[in-house]
């Protein structure tokens, strides 16, 4: 039960982090200064844009979300499991920043949920990383070879 | 050229997180309990564990090779490009980290990667 609502909370927040997050980088204005003043200008109209600050805030509870996951599932398996955020985070862009999307990437799009569904697919709770870096069965024995493909 | 110099840099240095995030949750425990106390010593765990430290560096060099490729691309393009750190990060996880990874698995990776591919044309 916590597998799937922890990873909704990544997705969700991730994707409209990310959608704020690119709404404040493109309303960036042009800066007149050069060299020094100008990093130290970009950076404060960076940090006091409040849709990069919604942002980064979104963003960290994604990586909470996420870090939480990863504290007992395989990364091969949480990392496909976010993505189907592609999907959510390419419609918002649709919505909010007026971003064109063509068929190609629709498609595109398409294919990577596929691809995440059959990660999806191979979730084992039983496949535990044990300290040493060995994987362990659900008996704890580790198995004589580890290769798997 | 600079777009697919940040996209490599992100890329890299997003998986290179990853990978050392992971060794540091696995280090620090399972996450079970939303309860207020047990989360003050699970985020003690973490904050001094070095893996995450690593990681947690690894992860603000992606961040900022994605904020400067933000501000030049479409989010639409930039956010499935990344993707292709899919098949990087599984690659990652089979060797690095040991995990075991069956065929559907990878076919899933391979299914990314196309994905991504097709969006970036």
């Amino acid at each position: 039960m916590k597998t799937p609502v922890v990873l909704s909370v990544a997705v969700v927040a991730n994707s409209v982090g990310s959608v704020c997050l690119a709404r404040g980088m493109k309303t960036f204005p042009g800066l007149d200064t050069t060299g020094i003043a100008w990093l130290l200008d970009a950076a404060a109209q960076v940090l006091s844009n409040p849709w990069i600050i919604l942002g980064v805030f979104l963003l960290v509870i994604f990586l909470a979300a996420y870090m939480a996951a990863l504290s007992w599932a395989d990364l091969s398996f949480v990392l496909p499991a976010t993505a189907p955020g592609y999907i959510l985070t390419a419609i918002l862009a649709r919505i909010f920043l007026q971003e064109d999307i063509s068929p190609l990437r629709w498609a595109g799009t398409v294919l990577i949920v596929v691809g995440t569904w059959l990660v999806a697919r191979t979730y084992s709770p039983q496949t535990e990383l044990a300290l040493k870096g060995q994987p362990v069965d659900s008996r704890g024995q580790r198995p004589r070879s580890t290769q798997s493909i | 050229m600079l777009d697919f110099t940040l996209l490599m840099i992100v890329i890299l240095a997003g998986a290179g997180g990853d990978v050392s995030v992971t060794r540091g949750m696995k280090a620090v425990g399972e996450v079970s309990s939303l309860r207020p106390s047990l989360l003050i010593r699970i985020v003690g765990r973490v904050a001094t564990t070095g893996w995450i430290w690593l990681g947690v560096l690894c992860k603000a060099i992606a961040f900022a090779g994605l904020l400067a490729l933000l501000a030049r691309a479409d989010l639409s393009w930039v956010t499935p490009a990344t993707a292709v750190s899919f098949l990087v990060e599984t690659l990652a996880a089979r060797y690095l980290l040991r995990e075991r990874i069956s065929p559907t698995r990878w076919a899933g990776a391979c299914c990314v990667g196309l994905g991504v591919a097709l969006i970036s044309l």
